[in-house]
């Protein structure tokens, strides 16, 4: 089977994943917002295994607290990045000891997969833009995909990450221009 | 309002994430179609997490420890008179002799009347039968 044919069967699966259920705000926030929780944490988490786990956790935990009270819609996104963040470091705070105890006898990282999807063609501007993003520190990594991919505004994401507006809004333009620089150090325009 | 990252930050916008793993929506959507209400219990909504393990390890295993504790201090089954009661009552049986001599001084005693005294072991078990 080829690459492509794969990937095509498994963009039928999700969507006939997201279009079996009935369209409800979480449904429609799942669909919306699933990829980019799971970039989040995958951000932030040591494997996908790990990362999925949390997406779930976290948004049944949103779902769960506010399914019957009167919550907007505009409010959950910022909502479900919060819980994913907290259950990360949640999960952290309870495996710091096993993490360290793992990194002393030198674990080698895992080998993530790519965090984007892409076409053929795009497929090395992909890698290489991929490759910087995973050279910046976390937290403007973090800020990074908070902003591009969850969509959210800097006051959202200062609220996500306990920060002030103005650090947070530091943190992407600093991000930024160490993504430009590796990029131009690379040779992509 | 254009800023000098522009180019990238529309660079960026074309890449798209990753997808959310099947299972893992499957997982979610699963569990958003049960009711909300007592689905899970209290226990099951704190059994992952690391410190309630500890916690109800910690409270079996001192359970455990008081109980076997205990078991292999507790007496064994008492006999029908222990030592301490025995003592105590050969010690009143005189005065218990002196009580019947004064009883029978004082009320008039019959041919019928007898004094039993049914058990030396208490002193409720005098019996004094007219």
């Amino acid at each position: 089977m080829t690459p492509s044919a794969t990937i095509s069967i498994w963009q039928d699966v999700n969507r006939v994943t997201d279009n079996a259920t009935e369209s409800t705000m979480w449904h429609r926030l799942l669909r919306q917002c699933g990829d980019g929780l799971f970039l989040y944490a995958r951000q932030l988490c040591r494997n996908d295994a790990d990362a999925a786990d949390v997406v779930q956790e976290a948004f049944l935990r949103i779902w769960r607290k506010h399914a019957n009270n009167g919550v907007t819609e505009p409010d959950l996104p910022a909502l479900c990045y919060a819980a994913v963040r907290y259950a990360v470091l949640d999960r952290q705070r309870q495996a710091a000891r096993r993490w360290r105890r793992e990194a002393a006898a030198g674990e080698a990282w895992y080998d993530q997969p790519p965090l984007f999807e892409s076409s053929l063609e795009q497929a090395e501007e992909r890698a290489k833009l991929e490759a910087a993003i995973r050279e910046l520190p976390v937290e403007q990594r973090e800020v990074l995909t908070l902003k591009i991919w969850g969509e959210l505004t800097f006051q959202q994401i200062a609220t996500v990450m306990d920060d002030s507006p103005n650090t947070v809004a530091s943190r992407y333009r600093l991000a930024l221009a160490a993504l430009r620089e590796q990029l131009t150090k690379t040779g992509t325009p | 309002m254009s800023t000098q990252f522009d180019t990238l930050e529309r660079q960026l916008n074309t890449l798209r994430a990753a997808r959310l793993p099947v299972t893992t929506r499957q997982g979610i959507l699963h569990e958003m179609e049960r009711p909300l209400a007592g689905h899970r219990s209290a226990f099951w909504q704190f059994a992952h997490r690391a410190g309630f393990q500890v916690a109800l390890a910690g409270a079996a295993s001192l359970a455990l420890m008081v109980g076997w504790h205990r078991l292999s201090w507790s007496p064994r089954p008492t006999s029908g008179f222990d030592e301490p009661s025995m003592v105590s009552v050969n010690a009143l049986l005189p005065s218990l002799a002196f009580l019947e001599t004064q009883l029978a001084a004082v009320s008039p005693i019959g041919a019928n009347t007898v004094a039993v005294l049914r058990s030396p072991s208490t002193l409720t078990n005098i019996q004094i039968r007219r």
